[in-house]
């Protein structure tokens, strides 16, 4: 009997790799409407809008895909005079969705990272070694859910590591190339 | 085969009682036979409830030998399943038998009964400890004779024949404590643990907990043992956090409380095995402890057993492993277990006793149910070549005659040894405790501790006792809240009282082999030979005489074999000490070690938005370096790949070229400091770059070699956007990170890598400005408002693209860049454009082709470690009067050493059609055929359909003033003159690329 998960690859949402030092973080947080998130920690979260905290000066955006141009000019209009980048990355990352009560016994074949809901709550995210290679890991429900953001090159690949971990086949509708 | 004849099936199982499923029948077959069993019997169970008592012979002597235990210490019961299985090296006593299983036993041929290898018995004299030390060491090449027969000799089985096809999962798993094993210390330990909150890992290589509890009569909190299991068992299972783990061992430990264990057949079904990573913040180690044999004459024989065992095999599976049962101890532990044997329904006629003394009512007990106790006595030898028939008893001090007993069974109880593997593995020093005769924890190298019988409380009371403290201990250590609860409580029993016994040795002259290593057939008398062959530790001894060398890592026999040599040495066993215990405890296959990575899963590969594309238009692809698999070339119409390559490079440099630089690294460098890290890490300047365009660049090592080459444009006032070898992507972006993050935090600047947000694509060719005008671009793309080394924002087919004028062919060339998800569909317009223009597919070999026509260095190729820029006719990108570079102290360094430095040139064979391996070396043209001093070696050589014939480069001491001279390449199997030349074959001024 395969594990009770659900894989899929959900619409491809706009991201952008932000940096900032200095008086840049609080232009960047002042720009966003949000508190900018410690690594590993919860995703500060507004409307429609996330953002994953990717190191000490680096963050991931995510917005729909239809706010992706007004985002990225808003962003680099308020970033331009201080120590600051933003850089648009949504092709070079996918999501893959996992999510079903046995969600952690496929996920932690892959990953060492402690995801118990006690220690990884909901709207955790942590970038980590995930089946040899690096992803970004996010805890998206009570129902436990999660998205991994994977190099667009590896999707193939950390899809059918899912497959073959969770022996359930994500729907070829779900299925894209990057 | 040793089955006996009488036709009824499981003859020797027990008319009721078992945790085995009487309602279903397993059948099995052993060396051909058919048998059966039920579900819940070992493969071992299943034999003896059939009466098979002869199950294998030994490694080197072929002695015939049965079943010793019940678990993971067995050192004889090795089987080779067979068919779909096909697994050597499989214990018997821990395997569940499965419907269909097909077993045989090892170490035999032709068959278990009549076996040839036996004649090694009567070679003994000449096979002792060491002889393959002193027998084949020469002469030399006579390996040759011994090596194929020792080889079909030695071993356990045959590795599997086919790919094993088990679906194996290895998974990472955090908790506050893990307690190895569920039997009365692990199951307090648990209890206490999961009432203090903490997340619980309890597992246990049983297929259900109690340890010893499945197997003894006792009364624990007015329950009885089981009950008292089955309830702990269920408060633990009712517990959030609390993970209960059966058929699980604990394999390993490793530094930082990382533990393995192995699961088998764990649920959901459509896993075979399991391998767990984990991680534990404080560790129980309740594993119990095994029980040891004595030593006495022909103890190997089918029949003699440990004491435990033959308990296991009647309570847990129901089975009389034989029909009359001779004891033979030196502690009051086999008092209370020979009374359960006879309570269970073996005759047990005797109880040998080493000890002068035991305790009165122990004795009376038993002799109240019919045994005779025989106090101060040693079993001598066990008799019955195939199958014990007797034993030989004689009191210590000889005041009587050897008694000979009737018996089947001869049940060892020697004591009892710690199981302290996992202890030892952490960096622990066991020490000898002289009251227990045994070998317990020292002080801990972890966050661990030992526990019940693993730490020496041999009585259900301290077992149960010392697990609720270790639980209690745990949950305090990690600020948890004090369990609530009492330890559970039992009955007083007796202390074990053992008086230490390692060898009963007979009177007689010819006395019989008596062993303390069953699987590799090392006896006391290897032992005592060792000391005097002058090996003194333990450690040697074990090497010589293979003493725990076996698959079963020597867990039945160590204590022993360390009690013989200490006797030996005239040493306290403590004093001789342990050997070292390594990870695993028990064998684990490779499947399971492999887990999923094998198949296409080994690796990660990695796929570029054109690579489904690429693949379906017949492309054969190659392994390329950073995880991506690119096309080579692309056959058409049956083509080999030298006909395929010459079109390709031959439209490239007449028609037009389309290739995926996808792969190709893409890093963006944002902020005010972006120019000052590019003039520090490349070996020329940038300040001058202008908006717009781009410059080639070398980056080196702190040593002056080269590194990677980097084609960087500049977009912004302080952006800008390095292009970086494939090859080298991750390891020069690594190398940037490094020094922007620890070398140099005060520069402000920004790296960030978008190498997969682009397609790459490389149009080339003297036709290639007409194929992008006819995909259709939104801007000039004329040779002067476009000019080379320059980058635009345009549209392609009518997609955003960054388009620069660059490439690596020495042709026009445009890198046309596209967001990831639009880069097929630009590609596909490109290619219907393209095909009024000859518009070709190419392939890496081609791109290599060409590189090597133009001479273009490749940090892979060139970059020897040795060759510098200037050695690489790269001067002209080093700009020496810049402030500092990485590398810049080792050329100065260079320059200042002067003497001979290789340089790289071109080579054209005398032989136009040679074209020598990469890497051949190169000698002086005449130079001596032996041995000759080497001044070079070819770095890359092709065929060039543009020049015609063989071309190279290499790699040549001087080489710059030895352009015109001859030299030899000494490829393999061959010498060739050829002409040292210029690098570059095709448009040496550049013309092309410009244009």
């Amino acid at each position: 009997m395969p594990y009770r998960v659900t894989l899929s690859a959900p619409e491809r949402p706009a991201l952008i790799n932000l940096r900032a030092r200095g008086e840049g973080r609080a232009a960047l947080a002042g720009a966003l409407d949000l508190e900018l998130p410690a690594p590993s920690g919860i995703a500060s979260a507004r409307d429609s809008i996330l953002l994953f905290g990717l190191g000490p000066n680096e963050w991931l955006l995510r917005t729909p895909p239809r706010d992706e141009g007004e985002w990225l000019a808003c962003l680099e209009e308020a970033l331009s005079s201080f120590l600051a980048s933003a850089v648009l990355v949504s092709d070079a990352y996918r999501v893959l969705r996992v999510a079903g009560p046995d969600c952690l016994d496929v996920l932690t074949q892959a990953t060492g990272v402690d995801l118990d809901p006690g220690t990884f709550p909901t709207g955790r995210a942590t970038r980590a070694a995930f089946a040899k290679v690096s992803a970004l890991l996010h805890r998206v429900g009570e129902r436990p859910a999660f998205d991994l953001y994977v190099d667009a090159s590896l999707a193939a690949y950390v899809a059918k590591w899912l497959e073959a971990a969770s022996g359930v086949p994500i729907p070829a509708t779900s299925r894209t190339g990057p | 085969m040793d089955v006996d004849r009488t036709p009824m099936p499981q003859r020797r199982r027990l008319p009721e009682g078992g945790e085995i499923d009487r309602s279903r029948s397993l059948s099995f077959r052993f060396n051909g036979k058919a048998l059966e069993g039920h579900p819940g019997d070992t493969l071992a169970s299943a034999l003896l409830a059939n009466g098979v008592r002869m199950v294998a012979r030994s490694f080197k002597y072929r002695r015939p030998r049965g079943i010793v235990t019940a678990g993971a210490e067995e050192p004889n019961a090795i089987v080779q399943l067979e068919g779909d299985d096909d697994e050597p090296n499989v214990r018997a006593t821990t395997l569940a038998l499965r419907d269909g299983m097909r077993a045989r036993s090892v170490n035999c041929w032709p068959s278990l009964e009549f076996d040839l290898g036996a004649i090694n018995e009567r070679l003994s004299g000449l096979l002792a400890a060491g002889f393959y030390y002193k027998t084949f060491i020469g002469p030399p090449g006579d390996w040759n004779l011994y090596g194929p027969l020792i080889r079909r000799m030695a071993g356990l089985g045959h590795a599997p024949r086919r790919p094993v096809e088990r679906n194996c999962e290895k998974r990472f798993h955090h908790c506050d404590v893990l307690v190895a094993g569920a039997g009365p210390a692990g199951l307090s330990a648990a209890l206490a643990a999961a009432r203090g909150g903490a997340r619980v890992l309890l597992a246990d290589d049983g297929v259900a907990p109690g340890g010893v509890l499945r197997e003894c009569s006792c009364e624990i909190d007015g329950r009885t043992g089981r009950e008292w299991v089955e309830w702990v068992a269920a408060e633990l299972d009712a517990s959030p956090g609390v993970l209960r783990l059966q058929s699980a061992t604990v394999a390993g430990c490793y530094d930082h409380r990382l533990y393995t264990l192995v699961e088998r057949r764990p649920a959901p079904s459509f896993v075979d095995a399991r391998l767990w990573k984990v991680r534990a913040r404080r560790v129980v180690l309740a594993t119990g402890a095994s029980e040891r044999p004595l030593v006495f004459a022909d103890n190997d024989r089918p029949g003699v057993m440990t004491l435990s065992a033959a308990l296991a095999y009647l309570v847990r599976y129901a089975v009389r492993p034989g029909l009359r049962a001779m004891v033979a101890t030196n502690n009051n532990s086999a008092y209370r277990a020979a009374g359960e044997l006879v309570d269970t329904g073996l005759e047990v006629r005797t109880l040998v006793d080493a000890r002068a003394s035991p305790p009165g009512d122990l004795v009376r007990a038993l002799e109240s149910r019919g045994v005779e106790v025989l106090p101060s006595s040693v079993v001598l030898r066990a008799v019955g070549a195939r199958g014990v028939r007797a034993g030989h008893v004689a009191p210590r001090d000889r005041s009587r005659p050897i008694r000979h007993i009737d018996c089947d069974l001869v049940l060892c109880s020697g004591g009892w040894d710690p199981r302290i593997h996992l202890y030892s593995q952490s960096g622990g020093r066991p020490r000898y405790e002289e009251t227990l005769a045994c070998f317990l924890p020292g002080e801990n190298a972890m966050s661990q501790r030992s526990a019940g019988a693993a730490n020496g409380a041999f009585t259900l009371r301290d077992c149960l006792r010392e697990g609720w403290q270790a639980g209690v201990d745990a949950c305090c250590a990690l600020g948890l809240p004090v369990p609530d609860g009492s330890p559970p409580e039992c009955p007083p029993e007796p202390p074990p009282g053992i008086e230490p016994l390692w060898e009963a040795l007979s009177p007689t002259a010819r006395r019989g082999k008596a062993f303390v290593d069953l699987q590799n057939d090392v006896t006391t008398d290897d032992i005592r030979q060792s000391v005097q062959e002058g090996f003194r530790s333990v450690e040697h001894v074990k090497r010589y005489t293979t003493a725990g060398m076996g698959t079963d890592q020597g867990k039945l026999g160590n204590v022993n074999t360390i009690g013989v040599l200490s006797d030996t040495l005239s040493l306290p066993p403590g004093a001789v000490g342990t050997t070292t215990y390594r990870p695993p405890y028990t064998p684990i296959d490779f499947d399971v070690i492999a887990g999923r990575e094998r198949g296409e899963l080994l690796l990660p590969a990695r796929r570029t938005a054109l690579t489904d594309w690429i693949e379906n238009a017949g492309a054969m692809m190659f392994e390329a370096g950073a995880g991506y698999r690119r096309p080579l070339y692309f056959p058409r119409n049956g083509e080999d790949m030298a006909a395929a390559v010459a079109r390709e490079v031959r439209a490239c440099r007449t028609s037009a070229g389309l290739y995926d630089g996808s792969p190709l690294g893409k890093l963006e460098l944002h902020g005010p400091d972006a120019v000052t890290f590019l003039n520090r890490i490349h070996a020329n300047r940038f300040e001058d770059l202008e908006i717009g365009r781009g410059r080639f660049g070398w980056m080196l090592r702190e040593d002056g070699r080269l590194l990677d080459d980097a084609v960087t444009f500049r977009l912004g006032a302080m952006h800008y956007l390095m292009f970086v070898g494939t090859g080298a992507a991750g390891h020069v972006e690594a190398h940037l990170e490094r020094l922007l993050q620890i070398e140099w935090p005060s520069l402000r600047v920004f790296l960030t890598v978008v190498t997969t947000q682009w397609t790459n694509i490389c149009l080339c060719g003297p036709r290639a400005r007409e194929v992008l005008e006819s995909a259709g671009v939104d801007g000039d793309i004329g040779p002067r408002a476009f000019p080379f080394m320059t980058m635009r924002d345009m549209r392609v087919a009518g997609f955003p693209a960054r388009v620069a004028r660059a490439g690596y062919t020495g042709e026009l060339s445009f890198e046309i860049n596209v967001r990831a998800r639009e880069g097929r569909k630009v590609w596909e317009a490109l290619l219907r454009a393209g095909e009024p223009h000859d518009l070709t597919l190419v392939g890496s070999e081609a791109s290599m082709v060409m590189r090597c026509e133009k001479g273009f260095i490749s940090a892979g190729f060139e970059g020897d470690g040795i060759v510098n820029p200037f050695d690489a006719g790269c001067g002209w990108a080093v700009d020496m009067s810049k402030e500092d570079f990485i590398g810049r102290r080792s050329l100065v360094r260079d320059a200042n050493a002067g003497g001979v430095r290789p340089k790289v040139v071109g080579l054209l064979p005398e032989d136009p059609s040679f074209v020598p391996p990469d890497g051949s070396p190169l000698v002086e043209a005449g130079a001596p055929l032996q041995s000759p001093p080497v001044i070079g070696y070819v770095s890359q050589a092709c065929h060039s359909p543009n020049v015609g014939r063989a071309i190279a480069l290499a790699v040549l001491d001087d080489g710059r003033r030895r352009i015109g001279d001859r030299i030899t390449v000494a490829a393999l199997g061959r010498r060739a003159e050829a002409l040292v030349t210029r690098p570059c074959f095709v448009d040496p001024e550049g013309e092309r690329m410009r244009s």
